[in-house]
């Protein structure tokens, strides 16, 4: 092994550009190991201790950066000192966005921009209904990503908004696609004439996904955050998205999805709908759908796309039957490769409106259904760690998440515990969502893969994936991992809730 | 640009240009570095805040310069490691009874814009303190940089130290660490100083954390917190300063709201205030938050 080094006089970097050049220098081809430090006694005597101190180092000081290389051959040694420069750089632009400026208040944002037109919010609860205030009085669309937004304020946000023609996407709104620009936790989807309007955060990424993947396109996704739809607020928000897209010219066909409202909301809501000469497929999910409309996320995509397409609904029932029916095969293929008394099916879920989603086809096929966040006929399970009967769990619930990041973006939470659910004798399935798109983990794919090969030995591993193959995980890509791993993908959590309770539904007849 | 504070720790006088950051540009003078910084950054004993700051300035900036030639030293040598030509050219800060000028700029502050680094006595003395305490020392665990010294309060995290630097790093700090609580307290210390990547190196970020935790312990402890300053002082006039500020219970405003909110009854208080620590630098904010939890956790220099 050959170690080589190099002293900067008087350079100061942040830790975390270090780490990171540190590591893609040991990355390299040829490269054992690599370092870059301050020239402090202490680090010296760590590169010593690691074998990666270089003769001339000893002449360096407190304030001089260490690049060390430990290399199979001088030549890669060499080369990888050579591209340190080109590596610092890289890195500063992630670091600090070089180009970019930062600024750090509303009022600077619109220095540097002055023809924005909307402002993200997403500060601590406490404050961000007086920076969403000062957002509207400048003029701008607001969307609240934060939540914790007392209720007072956001009827007067939405009440000041309506007034001045304005919208207000939130609080607690995770996502919305506005002219084509995905916004917090949205995917890539196709531009086209289907315009949403959810108060269902992951509902809406699953609509727009399937939409997109089914070649049709988004002009507008709207969120409104869940609370919009309830009696206090009165569906402000929702009623100014709906007439926004009635009006747009872009779009042909409104989808609307939500959990149900609250009666007088529905109302409003219906009265509303009858005055757009537009197509408008509605989804309240769980509310039952006595005018034979859509049941499911995916229906109700579906649905929008054939009506956009000048197709009849009744084709995408005719379409979903079928697919139902070989739905039933994998059940029984499945279901007879369990072993006596596993019978539970164990779903946890990253996105909420999934996890409800799950639990109303549920309560269609099988008994013994709880959730932490229950939904339907489900009834409340007493202790969310640990799973009774058929379980259903919301991971994204406050109960989860205080002092960690969503389980869209960190996975140990759900790992840990798809291994426990694995281990339990009475489980049969686990059930999983797996949500790509902007603000999700990078590479869920590697995340779950190593997780799902050693459940897999034991119960069924069914999931779906919310994505696109524009998104930066790529859908594909990752369903070709998740599948090479042994899970059974589906391309919807509706097809997947199906799966699932088919599996347990046969397990319960043996 | 706004003056937004001024720290109280800053005093007349003119101070060379040292170094520029995306957020900050400091200036030296004596051993003591004083920095304009953007709002992001926040208060601190000898910081100047101004309100854009960020959107009005600078390219990125890379490097700093070598303390000998922000000495304002003549020597052939101090001028060779001055850094690049754009920064010779940035102005002293000009400080003045009410009045600084950066960046041939004049702003007039006044004593209530001054930022008061210290705390109230009886501050850390809430019956809300430990348990509020023993929630930052989880949050340290859950929301760290996984780099961060925070392995040091959970054995699992060790395995984010990957390389054979990385594993040796973890190994010198968990060292020096069983040095200063369980063994010889000065040679944990030395151990410590200077050990970890960045400006700061996170052993210096955690002692200053550990001088933090003394002071609040009261006078008591103000021999050792010295002894501890003593063996921990470097070349390294970004640790020295901030490290000689820990010592004297001198607080940037991150950290003096996270003790401040120890002491009262809000869980959620405690939440904002270690979340807004833990932004501080890549790891700076993690390593000084487990310096501070495991003195006061392990009762080091109580009497």
């Amino acid at each position: 092994m050959i170690v080589v080094g190099q002293i900067r006089k008087g350079a100061y970097f942040d830790s975390v550009t270090l780490m990171r050049v540190g590591k893609e220098l040991a990355g390299r081809k040829g490269v054992a190991d690599a370092a870059m430090v301050m020239g402090t006694k202490s680090n010296k005597a760590i590169l010593n201790s690691s074998g990666l101190l270089a003769a001339r180092f000893k002449d360096a000081g407190d304030t001089d950066l260490l690049v060390a290389v430990k290399a199979d051959t001088q030549a890669a040694a060499d080369a990888a000192l050579a591209v340190v420069d080109g590596l610092l750089k890289q890195a500063l632009k992630k670091t600090s966005v070089s180009s970019e400026v930062h600024p750090t208040s509303l009022d600077g944002a619109l220095r540097v921009m002055p023809d924005a037109n909307l402002a993200l919010i997403s500060v601590a609860g406490r404050y961000a209904g007086d920076e969403a205030m000062r957002a509207l009085e400048n003029g701008l669309h607001v969307m609240l990503f934060s939540d914790n937004v007392p209720l007072e304020k956001e009827i007067e946000l939405k009440k000041f908004a309506q007034k001045s023609g304005l919208l207000v996407m939130g609080p607690d709104c995770g996502t919305a696609i506005i002219n084509g620009i995905p916004l917090a936790f949205a995917n890539v989807v196709n531009r086209g004439n289907i315009g949403i309007v959810a108060a269902a955060g992951t509902g809406l990424q699953e609509v727009s996904c399937i939409i997109s993947n089914e070649g049709a396109g988004v002009s507008q996704a709207i969120g409104t955050g869940g609370r919009d739809v309830k009696k206090e607020v009165g569906g402000i928000m929702f009623l100014e998205s709906l007439k926004a897209l009635a009006k747009d010219q872009t779009t042909r066909v409104i989808l609307l999805v939500s959990k149900p409202p609250h009666s007088e909301v529905l109302r409003r809501i219906t009265k509303l709908v009858k005055t757009i000469r537009k197509p408008v497929v509605t989804l309240f999910i769980g509310a039952g759908t006595r005018g034979g409309g859509p049941s499911t996320l995916e229906e109700a995509a579906l649905t929008a796309v054939a009506v956009a397409g000048g197709k009849k609904p009744e084709d995408v029932t005719k379409k979903l039957a079928a697919r139902d029916a070989e739905l039933r095969q994998i059940a029984a293929r499945e279901a007879a490769k369990r072993k006596r008394g596993q019978k539970y099916v164990r779903g946890l879920f990253s996105g909420g409106t999934f996890c409800a989603e799950a639990q109303i086809l549920f309560s269609r096929m099988i008994s013994g259904v709880y959730s932490n966040a229950p939904a339907g006929k489900a009834k409340h399970l007493k202790n969310s760690l640990n799973s009774q009967k058929n379980t259903v769990i919301d991971l994204g619930e406050d109960e989860f998440t205080v002092g960690r990041p969503h389980p869209m973006i960190d996975y140990t939470l759900r790992n840990r515990r798809i291994l426990d659910e694995a281990q339990d004798p009475a489980t049969a399935v686990i059930l999983l969502d797996v949500v790509l798109g902007y603000g999700s983990h990078p590479d869920p794919a590697a995340e779950l893969s190593g997780v799902i090969r050693q459940a897999r030995k034991k119960v069924a591993v069914v999931c779906s994936i919310t994505g696109t193959d524009k998104d930066p995980q790529n859908r594909s890509r990752v369903e070709v991992a998740l599948r090479k791993a042994g899970a059974i993908v589906m391309p919807s959590n509706a097809a997947a809730c199906q799966l699932a309770g088919g599996i347990i539904q046969l397990l319960g007849r043996r | 640009m706004t003056l937004v504070s001024i720290g109280d720790q800053i005093e007349e006088g003119v101070y060379p240009f040292h170094s520029r950051f995306r957020r900050a540009v400091n200036f030296q003078q004596n051993d003591r570095l004083v920095s304009v910084v953007d709002e992001g950054v926040g208060d601190g004993p000898l910081n100047i805040v101004l309100q854009g700051l960020q959107e009005s300035a600078f390219e990125q900036l890379l490097v700093g310069a070598d303390r000998r030639a922000a000495r304002g030293s003549s020597t052939r040598r101090a001028q060779r490691s001055r850094p690049t030509s754009r920064m010779n050219c940035a102005a002293p800060l000009e400080i003045s009874e009410g009045k600084f000028v950066f960046e041939g700029r004049a702003y007039r502050f006044t004593q209530e814009d001054r930022y008061c680094s210290t705390l109230e006595a009886g501050a850390g003395l809430s019956p809300h303190f430990r348990h509020n305490l023993f929630l930052f020392g989880k949050l340290l665990q859950t929301s760290s940089h996984p780099k961060s010294l925070a392995f040091l309060l959970n054995d699992q995290r060790t395995d984010n130290f990957r390389s054979g630097f990385e594993r040796t790093f973890a190994e010198q700090v968990r060292y020096g660490v069983s040095q200063i609580f369980f063994g010889d307290r000065l040679k944990g210390v030395r151990t410590l100083s200077g050990c970890g990547l960045g400006l700061t190196p996170s052993g210096d970020d955690f002692i200053a954390g550990l001088l933090i935790g003394l002071n609040l312990r009261g006078t008591g402890s103000r021999g050792l917190a010295n002894q501890v300053f003593a063996a921990a002082r470097s070349d390294n006039v970004y640790s020295d300063t901030f490290l000689d500020l820990a010592r004297r219970g001198r607080l940037f405003g991150r950290m003096k709201n996270l003790i401040l909110a120890l002491g009262r009854e809000s869980e959620d208080d405690v939440r904002k205030c270690t979340e807004s620590l833990l932004a501080v630098g890549g790891t700076s904010g993690a390593d000084l938050g487990t310096g501070f939890f495991l003195t006061l956790w392990n009762g080091f220099g109580a009497s």
